[in-house]
């Protein structure tokens, strides 16, 4: 069961590597002069990042999260006539202690266990049917999976519509703040509906990031590979 | 478990990027990120209110057509409030951004004219993605009264133009009122509006059905004091009696070509199908001669079929058979009532609506008789019978008592959004004549 991750992290390195190296020359590139007119889409670079969705029910076991159960106060008697509630001290000690009835359903809760509540349960790092064990969130950075989501939320495609046409491309650029600097259509899809629809997608993302700026993270070298695209990022737009 | 299949696929996307990097180096670039899964709704259309036009007349033609659109099955018509649009310097023109920024992909727009008893209504459709040229452009001239007809026959031709399908606007629905011990027929604009009643007596009428070119329809009243079987033109005057069987004459069921009738007779003891003569009466064929009641037959759009209920198997289920006779199929599974079957006039479909009994509650579903693909179509919301399909299959019209208020209620016909109702009240035997 190591090693398929193994491999996986062994691939992940290997990238890291090679996207590290042309990051520091793509960067040296752009500081002699960037290209304002969108990425070149024949070096357009393929990456792994997909969105969970919980479409199924996950079949491995899971933590759920919940609020904490609250005990429930007892109220104090203002019977002056009535005698106080008994200390431990004065509890039978020699009463032996009650065995576990494994046919007893056990105490009951205020909250079904069946019942999801609080956070959802599909979060990086849980498993779910991903033939690698875990759920589809946790391939790429979740920097780029939030904005995957982000798109995503904000693409609307009414039924009503054709689908018909090749898959657009509609290109971001990021600031390494979090702000978004430009959008781009580089490549139209032959339906004008479904062009508009990516357009709304991006510029629903652009003013939601500008209005609460993301800021790329420094981690596993992401900013360096953001910057190395002059902080271009592309999303191929499927119905 | 380890698979080849688990071990190759991070191999692979190793490669794919380790080769691509290369020759990325000193170049622009960008990462490319997959987006699957646009979520596929309603089409929000914009219908704000007309400019230089009578104000009444423009409040009616936007909430007319705001209540067509939000009913005919792929529409969200957006609130007026949030429009950005400047409407006056517009007029019937759009600034198509000021409607992308609102999240409209289509654009209503009407001018509305009175002069006198006379109305011109002005309309045109946007498509925001097209630009500012109108993709529909159509006038309309009527009388004042004439209005709501008028917008309702515009929101036909926007149906048509989205969906190359009719829609139901201005089509109407006849139903039965029940009052202490008597119930009337009642016709009314498939809206709600325009209520008037086909029967006059004090009996009770009931089971209703449409002619298929709207001009007739078929019931049962006890005013003689047998269940017989009346036709009334539907703009209403002196009922005919058509068939007066010793027993029940009851359930009509119009042929297509609007020569023929479906019915229930029990002349001989036991409640069966036959086919009757929509002119005389005269009985044309006995369709099933069981000993178990068989009732409520709906003949099929294309005419060959039947589909009736039968308890020849137990509870009440949906049967259907040749519509020239032969043995019956059972086609309703699930539960152990299920009643008043309606088909689906749309081309190509063999889909019928029925009553099911769930729970101890009644529920509308339909069922796909080619892929047996059941759909809800009402659920948790009291109790719903009698369901009748639109004239062009996008929405099912049913009795419904629940805490909205019992009535009329319309619903998409492929289980989504939410019922509307189009009348409040005590119904019963719901059905929807054609497009006019």
């Amino acid at each position: 069961m190591i090693l398929p991750r193994y491999h996986a992290t062994a691939a992940g390195a290997t990238v890291f590597t090679a996207l590290a190296m042309a990051g520091a020359i793509v960067l040296a590139h752009h500081a002699q002069g960037g290209n304002d007119n969108g990425p070149d889409l024949s070096q357009l670079e393929a990456m792994e990042v997909s969105v969970a969705r919980p479409a199924k029910p996950n079949k491995q076991p899971q933590k759920q999260h919940r609020d904490p159960v609250h005990k429930q106060d007892i109220g104090v008697s203002h019977d002056d006539k009535q005698p106080p509630p008994p200390k431990d001290k004065d509890k039978p000690k020699d009463q032996p202690a009650a065995k576990p009835d494994d046919n007893s359903p056990g105490p009951t809760t205020a909250i079904p266990d069946d019942e999801p509540v609080g956070k959802p349960t599909v979060e990086a790092g849980q498993f779910n049917n991903n033939k690698f064990g875990n759920a589809d969130v946790d391939s790429g950075d979740p920097y780029l999976q939030d904005a995957v989501k982000d798109v995503l939320a904000g693409w609307e495609y009414p039924k009503i519509l054709d689908a018909e046409g090749t898959a657009p491309l509609g290109c971001i650029q990021f600031d390494l703040d979090g702000k978004i600097l430009d959008l781009h259509m580089k490549e139209k899809s032959g339906n004008g509906d479904m062009d508009d629809s990516v357009e709304r997608a991006l510029k629903q993302f652009e003013d939601a990031r500008n209005k609460d700026p993301k800021p790329v993270p420094d981690r596993n070298g992401l900013r360096e590979k953001i910057a190395a695209w002059n902080g271009w990022i592309c999303f191929r737009f499927k119905v | 478990m380890l698979s080849l299949q688990s071990l190759t696929k991070p191999l692979l996307i190793v490669a794919c990027v380790v080769l691509v990097a290369p020759s990325a180096l000193g170049d622009d670039k960008a990462g490319v990120i997959d987006v699957s899964g646009a979520k596929r709704g309603d089409y929000p259309i914009a219908i704000p209110l007309a400019v230089d036009s009578d104000g009444a007349a423009a409040k009616e033609a936007q909430d007319v057509a705001s209540f067509d659109m939000s009913i005919a099955g792929f529409f969200k018509v957006l609130d007026p409030q949030s429009f950005l649009a400047d409407l006056k310097a517009e007029g019937m023109g759009i600034d198509p951004p000021k409607w992308k920024d609102v999240g409209a992909y289509g654009v209503m727009k009407f001018k509305v004219a009175v002069s006198g008893d006379d109305v011109t209504l002005d309309a045109k459709l946007y498509e925001v993605s097209k630009g500012a040229n109108a993709v529909l452009d159509k006038k309309y001239n009527g009388k004042r009264g004439d209005l709501r007809r008028l917008v309702h026959a515009w929101c036909n031709e926007v149906v048509f133009y989205y969906t190359k399908e009719q829609g139901f606007f201005g089509s109407q629905i006849v139903f039965v009122a029940k009052g202490k011990g008597k119930s009337s027929i009642q016709a009314m604009d498939f809206d709600g509006h325009g209520v008037y009643a086909l029967t006059h007596n004090d009996s009770i009428n009931m089971l209703p059905s449409f002619s298929h070119d709207g001009g007739r329809v078929a019931f049962t009243s006890y005013m003689r004091n047998n269940p017989d079987m009346y036709i009334v033109n539907a703009g209403g005057g002196r009922p005919k009696k058509i068939s007066a069987q010793r027993g029940m004459n009851t359930g009509a069921s119009w042929s297509p070509d609007g020569s023929q009738l479906a019915i229930t007779l029990s002349k001989d003891g036991n409640p069966d199908i036959y086919i009757i003569s929509a002119s005389d009466g005269s009985i044309v064929k006995r369709l099933t001669n069981d000993k178990a009641i068989d009732t409520s037959p709906s003949w099929s759009p294309d005419g060959s079929q039947i589909a009736f209920v039968s308890d020849r198997e137990g509870g009440p289920q949906i049967f259907v058979m040749s519509a020239s006779g032969g043995s019956a199929t059972r086609v309703s599974k699930n539960g152990d009532y299920n009643t008043t079957p309606a088909w689906s006039p749309k081309k190509g479909a063999h889909v019928l609506a029925y009553t099911t009994r769930d729970g101890g509650v009644y529920d509308i579903v339909t069922l796909d008789l080619d892929t047996k693909k059941m759909t809800r179509i009402t659920q948790g919301e009291g109790s719903n019978e009698e369901p009748a399909f639109s004239p062009n299959g996008r929405a099912i019209a049913f009795a419904s008592t629940r805490s909205g208020g019992s009535g009329i209620y319309i619903a998409n016909a492929d289980g989504t959004g939410t019922a509307k109702k189009v009348w409040g009240g005590s119904a019963t035997g719901v059905d929807w004549g054609p497009t006019p």
